[in-house]
């Protein structure tokens, strides 16, 4: 049949076909992912590796599957059982994602009603970790006074025992209309 | 009759199909565009704008001035009823101007034959896939979203008949695209050019009114010049991008460079790909052996199209006989690319140049169409070297555009996690505004809603082919 067809519409129709075909496969293969979405909206393309419990997300610095327990309607101060240096223990969410050092987590369990404690800042302290201190102490409750244990390990940390008061940073000026 | 009813038959086909091959493009964009949370950053403090009783719209007291996105926003979000009506009209709002452009793109195109729809097809990849278009789909960012389609409209009516309507609307829409932001400005210089190349709609009429309307609001803007600085946002220079105070201290004299670098880099990065936001990430990446492979298909799309568009546009301005859509179409890509290139001065960032988008689609419909004309035509040999150019040029803008839905995604899912871990800061550093926090407080179940898009974990090879963010 083809061998008809003179020369030039043949060639127009090869090279619109050429054109025309990345659209096609573009399409089919759109389709094709969004439906595999629907169907299986758990597979590995779509969802984040499964998590058992709210401490194993904390660890995996999953922070939506962590929120996930929160919205769930588990209480972010009650404590978890998670293991550390090879032993179960039971310890608040807040302090595991301080042990942790996921900062990320330690903004969202803040954020969905995780009381703050002496404990925690004073547990960033200790491992070093003055960016989560600082969240803590700034979104602490107002008045928390932090006086943390002597240092365990290095004469570094002496200055974690200094008690203070968490300082409230002053609101910073208001910024103006949005920019884009 | 009887052929020109074939041939209008034929175009409802090739049209149709096109259509078919956009849909599932435009249909998955605007479903991810309706899912995706409004952000904690920019929309709080937007919605709280409109709720302050205090700001007068009209009056430009900052360098920004979109009093028709903000009038829109505010009548919205005081008549919608409950809030999540208002954020569900907002989003409508950006989602009814994605259809509409993608719509009367392919309705202007309007394919006949089976060539014309395989370049209208690669056409409409390149308005999906552009970054000016992309970076324009953020929430409820809809200022360049709705002036595309205007200015689409606008361009329209300027290649037909004139009808008593027509000026009267073209001026209402430019209006409506300056409201609401002022890159609506380059439809003046559409108008202007249009008329200067006798396009049949363009009268002298809506040029001269045009043209009064655009001094005139450029003088009204400079009445409030003083209020300005010097840059408004961090600059890209180069390998770099430099924050304002540093930006400001080092050029704050003399900016005018500077201001020249930013706007050619707005022109360069719809061109060419590079430079984004003025800084040559991509051949910086290169230079240094770390080059993905998405960075070379965006750089080598861009590249190759524009040959094709330049090749395509001097072509048609040699043909005897006037002006054609076609050679018009070419040089109004250029001339809205300068006036894009110009409203960026201060800044240069990808969705600037949005508007020149659209007729950089246009363009690259004429430009395909009569390469691939011309190669029909040519030897053995160059017909296969044309052949395969053209597909892996379909091949590239086709991955562009589904890396535009994957960008939507991510910025659905870079929401959603804003939700997650940004509230004890924003409650703190907000504590004084009473209006922001409740308004925050309210959006919190939107923001935090599980069904957020989030990007689809392709295997490294597919997100390294197609750029995923």
């Amino acid at each position: 049949m083809t061998s008809e067809i003179p020369p030039l519409p043949r060639r127009r129709r090869v090279l619109a076909s050429i054109m025309a075909a990345p659209a096609l496969l573009a399409a089919l293969g759109l389709g094709a992912v969004e439906s595999w979405r629907l169907l299986r909206p758990q597979s590995r393309l779509f969802a984040a590796p499964f998590v058992y419990s709210l401490a194993d997300a904390i660890e995996r610095h999953d922070v939506d599957q962590a929120y996930a327990f929160i919205r769930a309607g588990q209480d972010p101060n009650q404590p978890i059982a998670v293991v550390t240096r090879g032993r179960p223990v039971l310890m608040p969410p807040l302090l595991w994602a301080v042990t942790t050092q996921n900062s990320d987590a330690v903004r969202m369990l803040v954020g969905f009603g995780a009381r703050v404690d002496p404990a925690a800042v004073c547990l960033a302290e200790e491992i070093g970790s003055a960016e989560i201190a600082r969240l803590l102490t700034l979104h602490g409750p107002v008045g928390l006074n932090v006086t943390c244990p002597p240092p365990l390990r290095t004469a570094e940390s002496a200055d974690a025992a200094v008690p203070r008061r968490a300082p409230r940073t002053p609101a910073p000026p208001a910024p103006r209309a949005p920019t884009r | 009759m009887a052929g020109a009813g074939t041939e209008h038959a034929r175009a409802h086909l090739w049209t149709a199909v096109v259509f078919g091959l956009a849909t599932p493009l435009t249909f998955i964009l605007c479903l991810t565009l309706w899912r995706t949370p409004f952000p904690l950053t920019e929309a709080v403090a937007i919605f709280e704008n409109v709720t302050n009783t205090s700001t007068d719209l009209w009056v430009p007291a900052t360098s920004y001035y979109r009093p028709l996105f903000y009038l829109m926003v505010s009548a919205i979000w005081h008549n919608a009823g409950t809030l999540d009506a208002a954020l569900a009209w907002l989003k409508l709002v950006q989602i009814v101007a994605v259809l509409l452009l993608v719509v009367l793109f392919i309705l202007h195109l309007r394919p006949r034959t089976f060539l014309d729809a395989a370049a209208a097809s690669v056409a409409v990849a390149v308005l999906i896939g552009s970054p000016g278009f992309r970076d324009n789909l953020e929430l409820p960012l809809s200022y360049t979203t709705v002036g595309m389609p205007l200015v689409l409209i606008v361009w329209i009516l300027l290649n037909r008949q004139p009808r008593p309507g027509h000026a009267p609307l073209i001026v209402a829409l430019t209006l409506i695209a300056i409201g609401f932001k002022e890159q609506g400005l380059v439809i003046v210089p559409v108008v202007v050019a249009a008329w200067w190349m006798r396009a049949p709609g363009a009268t002298r009429g809506v040029a001269a009114t045009l043209a009064a309307i655009a001094v005139a609001y450029v003088l009204f803007r400079l009445h409030w010049r003083a209020e300005w600085p010097v840059f408004e946002q961090a600059i890209g220079l180069g390998f770099t991008e430099i924050e304002v105070p540093e930006a400001t201290a080092r050029f704050g004299a003399f900016p005018y460079f500077v201001y020249a670098y930013s706007g050619a880099s707005t022109m360069a990065s719809l061109l060419f790909a590079e430079p984004a936001r003025g800084v040559f990430r991509i051949v910086e990446a290169w230079s240094q052996g770390r080059a993905q492979a998405w960075q070379f298909a965006h750089v080598g799309a861009s590249i190759g199209l524009t040959s094709v568009i330049a090749w395509g546009g001097v072509h048609s301005l040699r043909i005897k006989g006037g002006w054609s859509t076609e050679s018009r179409a070419f040089v109004t890509l250029a001339v809205v690319l300068l006036a894009c290139g110009a409203l960026s001065f201060n800044y240069s960032r990808d969705r600037l140049a949005g508007m020149a988008v659209v007729f950089y689609a246009v363009a690259a419909f004429f430009a395909l169409r009569a390469a691939a004309s011309r190669a029909v035509e040519a030897s053995p040999g160059r017909f296969t070297a044309a052949a395969l150019a053209v597909f892996v040029l379909a091949v590239a803008w086709q991955t562009r555009a589904i890396a535009t839905i994957e960008y939507v995604r991510a910025t659905a899912w870079r929401n959603h996690m804003e939700w997650l871990v940004m509230l004890p800061e924003r409650r703190v550093e907000f504590a004084e505004r009473p209006a922001y926090l409740r308004i925050m407080d309210s959006m919190i179940e939107q923001g935090t809603d599980p069904a957020a898009p989030r990007p689809t974990r392709y295997p490294a090879w597919v997100a390294l082919t197609i750029g995923q963010p």
